[in-house]
């Protein structure tokens, strides 16, 4: 009878120790799991100005601002579209050349050295626009050109420029309208090429916009409701022109405050600017979006997630005086062993052989 | 009579002579009511130069004539070149002669045709047609087409219209002689320079089946009146491909016509549209647009067939209209043979509107181009409204003209009814 | 198609229309005159606007401060002008070069068409101001026209070193998109014509005005602003639109140097007016309509108002903006305001990508800050002249039913339905010679200026005296024709048709001038539909010697001396009546030689209108009674 007793106690004792480390197995796989609870592993940003002409200078100032913003806030130039329609830091009417300001007092030169604009001046029309969003590009566009997102990609879309009742101007010339954006989004749904999409609208009538909206998961905000118009915020005297827009002067000073390691929400986000500030009522549309907002943090649009990989092996870092061969060598031993590469070659940059075979 | 005629033949002369030697001849030639791109003198010079220097004047797009009317052109600017406004001149000249000579046998038959007739109700030999006026109707046709202002500008701004209007004259004289035949290789002429005359080929069937009964006869006179016709016009494109070597004359001329590529503004309807229009529907409404210039032909020929002569006018009436590059050379044309149909003028109604219509776009038609082209304080839509009022009163004169005719043949034949159990009635088209 | 078939409601309306014609006349005679006046009352016109969205007038902070330079400009240019009888070239193109601008001359020449044909010739000094990252695809002028101090107009010479200080302003800024051209003009308007003529490659007056060629040019003129300051410290601006034969530039424009003018708190006055304090009272209404009348008045000469009325033909927006010290409000503005309102209009043009296209160009003014547009001042014109389409709608459908009533009255009778028969289309026949002739006289006068040029200097006459009694005595020669003529019978229908003519004829002409120059044709129309509708109305003779009386009243000579009688008496109340007439008389030489010499230098179509329409109608009004 002791000899059953000591067992039960024996094999209680071993049960509940394999529970607690298996619990405690569990603990680390769900702090593991919750790290990516979101579950979208990329972002991307599509910024786009569509008016051309120097008395729209306040639009690109909006994009460039967004684009600072969100560069700040972690997602890489590769991972950024930018769409300006005219160049204003190079237009003869700027009195402070190859700049562009986006606040009368703080002279925050948003254009600056390192802006990296992907689709320039007339390249910036609907057709472009519909491609990048749903991937159907002409196989030669290069890679900045192009939108490389996956299922798991939240993408931030900022649209700026003149609007009407269901319609967003492209250069004056052409229009883009609500039904064909949300046609587009519909195809890059059934095409999985992104996970969230956080649409933003800075426009007269910009609500038309979103209102045919009809893939899931889309949060979207716009400046103005159907038949008010999205007023601009100041001019700077010294240019000429007025620089920004309300909504957009009141996100921006918003994000300003926000950090890449910031735990606002999309909630706080969709109430900035009320009407006593922006002289328009900002609209939003949540009832695509499958989480609510509050829970959604700041960084899953504005910020990146990059990608993590844990690993188990040891890396011996040689001293740097060691030879460069020998690193190499050590450095290779470590890693583990990759398949046999295939050689590959550039294409002759004239096609001699179709001659070559000509005169044979 | 005869002085009458001298007279109006010399004032005709002596205005268009006067005019040619003005400073104002310069800008007539540059008005875009006179001159169009198939018509214009400046672009045959433009073509004949070309010619000279060997480049092909249908390789650009400057030159739209026929390649034997660029042959003729050339031998006329090389041998009589300060003569040209004299050539321009005579053949105004003549013209007015065909017209008048053709309104003289046509009001000749009408009126022999009228009172041969015994259809006639008796108490409408009141409104019949008189021998004594005929004489008088063909001075006023003449008279009408060497003063009327529009002729005296197309000649003046020496647009080749003039040379398409002897052509046309001359085959109207020789269809109401009854010269069919002659007739169809003048219309082959008058089709090679300019398109539109084809449709005149139904009216000269008509006048070809006046003398003959059995359809046996007419189906004969008929094929062979397509075949002089037919084989004249290809001979006409065969001589011509010789001449420049290439087929490419082809598009220059009909291509133009046809397919409208040179929007320049003129008094006619096709240039609006076509520079408003979108590109994927251009070639809808080029279709549309030209089978509307011919499809009258078919249901006016049909209950026109007694009448080939009031055929002629409307058809061309409606080409003036509806023609791709019209000008006022071809209002000037039908315009001189309405006084042939002045009997129907009693029974038209809105001659008055139309008059004060035509007299009002005459006038403004400068002035809104002016304000339009100079200061641009005005554009293309106060134009547009201009030429399309302009045509709106062609259309008006035409229906007017033709509801006029039924009416006077429905009172000629049945009376003058106005009154009916007492009460005042009204005749209604329906 | 309605309008084809013959209805009962057809006749119906067309026999109320005969019946009250006459009073349909009147009334729309009368509300026309009454709502042309109500126009300057401010609901029933509107606050003028910004079109244009491109030109953000002001928004820019002006920054023109020249400190003295602009006063020391002025004074070297007062010694200059002092020491040169014409413009001081060397100097002027030596301050600009100085800039870094480029300068150039321009000769031109203009051999007068009349008299013992002197041979003027002139010279234009011009600076180009090149965009410093632009292609020079489009410019901008400011320009200046010459006047020394003993000149009756006044001095501009403050204006010419205004531009100067501003050319040096502009020439140190980055921002300029467009090329600046600085103008300088001698001999005012033949300067200003020879200048655009070779500008434009065109030619205006061949033979008569030589325009030269020019060295140096720049893209397409987009703008012009034209200045008259006449001393350094003023009252107001005074802003000058009208042009020649009426044209008017772009509201936008305008509104543009009002709005910059206010911003500078330099006063600005249209027709030496500024705005009613009390807009909507009487006394509102007064001030507005006296300064609409103004510049209807102006408008109605068909003269430019200054330099700027040439280049609206070459669709160049272009106004004058007039300096004077002599205003209510005292001196109120120095060089520096002047300069900023102008360097400030000046950025706002910078800015505009298209052509001026957005805004009015026909419009009336009666107030710096209220426009009346086309659409309400259209209507008030189309009711004063419509009586004439009224009148002659009346005698057509008269003659019509006359003829109908004919061929009722006697059935079956063929003679009298032959002469029914061919009533309308010969009795068109009959009228035509009438009117053929009148035009005919009519194209005579036109040519005949530099005949009867020829034949005064023949006869040793001052210049304007010959052409005007050669016109004179041609047209007394024709009007004692109708005294001689016993044949004051009035034959039926045929009289009718003539006065259908007229009408028909005055209204075509009326309703065309409506749309080049409205006041003009206001104007005429106020005076001419009475006289016209009433021609022949009743074959008694005291009517027909009172109504011949209002048509000599009414010849175009005789309403030019009318106007000028009481333009001097107005002007000028000291003197007597009787010389007043007889400036107004030697005013009538001089407006005929200008008129005539306007149209052989600038193309102004007074000269053609008086001659080649207004002459033949007032013609055949006249000779009506003795048809």
């Amino acid at each position: 009878m002791d000899v059953w007793f000591i067992n039960l106690l024996i094999s209680f004792l071993l049960i509940s120790i394999g529970h607690i480390s298996f619990s405690q197995v569990s603990n680390a796989d769900e702090k593991f799991s919750s790290f990516f609870k979101s579950s979208h592993t990329n972002n991307w940003a599509v910024l786009v100005c569509t008016s051309r002409f120097w008395f729209n200078y306040r639009h690109v100032a909006n994009v460039l601002s967004f684009y600072r913003s969100v560069k700040r806030l972690g997602i890489p130039d590769s991972q950024i579209i930018l769409m300006i329609a005219d160049e204003m830091a190079c237009n003869a009417r700027n009195p402070r050349p190859a700049t562009i300001y986006n606040n009368a007092h703080h002279h925050i030169n948003v254009y600056g050295d390192d802006v990296e604009v992907d689709y320039r001046g007339y390249e910036v029309t609907v057709e472009n626009f519909i491609r990048l969003l749903t991937g159907r590009l002409p196989p030669n566009t290069p890679r900045s050109k192009r939108l490389l997102t996956d299922e798991h990609s939240n993408i931030l879309i900022y649209m700026t420029g003149h609007g009407g009742d269901g319609f967003l101007k492209f250069q004056d010339a052409e229009e883009i309208t609500n039904v064909e954006l949300a046609d587009a989004f519909e195809q890059m749904w059934q095409k999985r090429r992104y996970h969230e999409i956080f649409f933003m609208i800075d426009t007269c009538q910009a609500e038309s916009m979103f209102q045919k909206f009809y893939s899931p998961n889309i949060l979207a905000v716009a400046s103005s409701r159907v038949g008010e118009d999205s007023l601009s915020h100041h001019g700077d005297s010294s240019i000429g022109v007025y620089v920004i827009d309300r909504y957009t002067y009141y996100a921006l000073e918003f994000l300003e405050k926000i950090n890449p390691d910031s735990a606002s929400n999309m909630a706080e986000f969709l109430k900035v600017c009320p009407k006593r500030v922006c002289m328009s009522t900002v609209a939003s549309r949540k009832d695509l979006f499958r989480r609510d907002p509050k829970t959604v943090p700041l960084t899953d649009f504005f910020g990146s997630v990059r990608n993590v990989e844990l690993t188990y092996t040891t890396v011996d870092l040689p001293p740097l005086s060691a030879k460069q061969n020998d690193t190499n060598h050590t450095l290779r031993s470590n890693k583990p062993q990759l398949e046999e590469k295939q050689m590959k070659y550039y294409v002759d940059q004239f096609p001699e052989w179709v001659f070559k075979e000509n005169e044979i | 009579m005869a002085g009458a005629r001298l007279i109006s033949y010399l004032s005709g002369y002596i205005l268009r002579y006067f005019l040619f030697k003005s400073s104002i001849s310069e800008n007539i030639e540059k008005r875009v009511e006179v001159s169009t791109p198939v018509s214009s003198w400046k672009r045959v010079t433009e073509g004949v130069h070309l010619y000279r220097q060997g480049v092909s004047p249908y390789s650009g797009d400057v030159f739209h004539e026929s390649p034997l009317s660029l042959l003729l052109y050339e031998i006329v600017t090389r041998y009589i070149v300060d003569w040209v406004s004299l050539l321009f001149v005579l053949c105004d000249l003549l013209t007015a002669f065909f017209l008048g000579a053709a309104a003289r046998k046509c009001g000749k038959n009408l009126a022999e045709k009228e009172s041969n007739s015994s259809k006639f109700v008796a108490e409408s030999s009141t409104i019949l047609l008189q021998d004594s006026d005929v004489g008088k109707v063909a001075l006023i046709v003449e008279t009408v087409y060497l003063l009327c202002p529009f002729s005296i500008l197309a000649c003046v701004g020496r647009s080749t219209s003039v040379f398409t209007n002897l052509l046309l004259s001359l085959s109207f004289f020789c269809m109401v002689y009854g010269f069919s035949t002659i007739t169809a290789v003048i219309l082959a002429l008058a089709t090679y320079q300019s398109f539109y005359p084809v449709m005149l080929v139904v009216p000269t069937f008509i006048s070809a089946f006046e003398n003959k009964k059995t359809t046996k006869e007419r189906v004969y006179a008929a094929l062979l009146i397509l075949l002089i016709f037919v084989s004249t016009l290809t001979s006409l494109l065969i001589i011509s491909f010789k001449v420049v070597g290439s087929w490419d004359f082809l598009w220059s001329t009909y291509g133009t016509i046809v397919s409208v590529p040179d929007l320049t503004p003129n008094v006619g309807l096709f240039w609006y549209f076509f520079t408003e229009m979108f590109d994927h529907f251009r070639i809808f409404f080029l279709w549309t647009f030209q089978i509307n210039a011919f499809i009258y032909m078919l249901p006016l020929s049909v209950r026109l067939r007694k009448e080939y002569t009031l055929l002629v006018i409307i058809l061309l009436a409606l080409t003036a209209v509806f023609k791709s590059y019209p000008s006022v050379a071809d209002t000037a044309l039908y315009l001189s043979l309405l006084p042939l149909w002045k009997h129907l003028f009693p029974y038209m109604r809105q001659t008055f509107i139309v008059g004060c219509i035509i007299l009002s776009c005459t006038v403004l038609a400068p002035v809104l181009w002016f304000l339009w082209i100079y200061p641009g304080s005005a554009n293309a839509n106060f134009y547009f409204g201009i030429t399309l009022a302009y045509n709106t009163a062609q259309i008006f004169l035409i229906t007017d003209l033709l509801f006029a005719y039924i009416k006077r043949d429905y009172i000629l034949h049945h009376g003058k009814k106005t009154e009916v159990d007492g009460k005042p009635v009204q005749l209604e088209l329906r | 198609m309605g309008l084809l078939t013959d209805t009962k409601e057809h006749s119906k309306l067309i026999i109320l229309f005969k019946q009250h014609g006459n009073k349909l006349c009147f009334l729309s005679y009368v509300v026309g005159i009454v709502w042309f006046c109500l126009l300057a009352w401010e609901p029933y016109n509107n606050r003028t606007y910004f079109s244009e969205n491109a030109l953000l007038p002001g928004l820019v902070q002006r920054e023109f401060s020249p400190g003295h330079e602009t006063s020391r400009f002025f004074q070297s240019l007062k010694e200059e002008a002092g020491s040169h009888a014409r413009i001081p070239y060397a100097w002027l193109g030596a301050q600009f070069r100085q800039m870094g601008l480029d300068v150039y001359d321009h000769n031109y020449t203009l051999h007068y068409p009349f008299g013992s044909k002197p041979n003027f010739t002139g010279k234009n000094l011009y600076a180009i101001l090149r965009a410093p990252r632009a292609a020079s695809t489009e410019a901008i002028l400011l320009s200046v026209p010459y006047r020394t101090p003993e000149n009756q107009h006044g001095s501009t010479l403050p204006g010419i070193a205004l531009m100067l200080s501003l050319a040096k302003f502009f020439r140190r800024q980055l921002y300029w998109a467009k090329d600046i051209i600085f103008l300088v003009t001698e001999h005012e308007l033949v300067g200003f014509q020879a200048w655009l003529d070779a500008y434009h490659n065109s030619k205006t007056a061949p033979g008569v005005l030589d325009s030269g060629e020019l060295e140096g040019r720049s893209g397409a003129i987009q703008a012009a602003i034209n200045l008259e300051i006449h001393s350094d410290k003023i009252s107001h601006f005074d802003v000058k639109i009208e042009g020649q034969n009426g044209q008017l530039p772009n509201l936008d424009l305008f509104n543009l140097v009002v709005e910059l003018s206010t911003r500078e708190s330099v006063p600005s006055t249209f027709h030496q007016k500024s705005n009613p304090v009390e807009s909507e009272s009487w006394k509102g209404w007064k001030q507005a309509f006296s300064t609409l009348m103004s510049m209807v008045a102006l408008q109605a000469t068909g003269l430019p108002t200054g330099g700027h009325g040439l280049f609206h033909r070459y669709a160049i927006q272009a106004l004058t903006i007039k300096g004077e010290s002599n205003g209510p409000g005292g001196i109120r503005a120095s060089f520096v305001h002047m300069g900023r309102v102008i360097e400030g209009v000046f950025r706002s043009l910078n800015n505009l990508l298209e052509r001026f296209h957005q805004s009015f160009f026909f419009y009336l003014l009666p107030s710096t800050r209220r426009y009346v547009s086309i659409g309400l001042y259209m209507p008030a014109f189309g009711l004063i002249a419509a009586p004439l389409l009224i009148k002659a709608l009346n005698l057509y459908l008269s003659l019509q039913s006359s003829k109908d009533l004919d061929k009722k009255a006697t059935p079956g009778m063929e003679n009298k339905d032959e002469d029914a028969r061919e009533e309308t289309f010969p009795s068109l026949w009959q009228a035509l010679p009438l009117v053929f002739s009148s035009h005919i006289l009519g194209c005579l006068v036109y040519l005949s200026p530099e005949y009867f040029d020829r034949i005064g200097m023949l006869a040793d006459f001052q210049l304007e005296d010959g052409i005007f009694m050669g016109m004179a005595a041609l047209l007394l020669a024709v009007l004692v024709v109708p005294l001689f003529s016993r044949r004051l019978k009035r034959c039926g229908g045929s009289h009718g048709i003539y006065r259908c003519i007229v009408l028909l004829e005055l209204g075509a002409f009326f309703y065309t001038l409506s749309l080049i120059n409205v006041s003009l044709a206001t104007f005429l129309a106020v005076v001419y539909v009475p006289v016209a509708v009433l021609a022949g109305t009743s074959s008694r003779r005291i009517f027909t010697w009172v109504h011949s009386l209002l048509l000599l009243l009414i010849h175009p000579l005789m309403l030019v001396y009318l106007v000028l009688l009481v333009n001097s008496a107005y002007l000028d109340t000291s003197t007597k009546m009787v010389d007043h007439m007889f400036r107004a008389y030697t005013g009538v030489k001089k407006v005929v030689l200008y008129s005539v010499e306007d149209w052989y230098i600038y193309s102004n179509w007074n000269f053609v209108i008086a001659s080649g329409v207004l002459l033949p109608v007032w013609l055949q009004l006249w000779f009506l009674p003795t048809l």
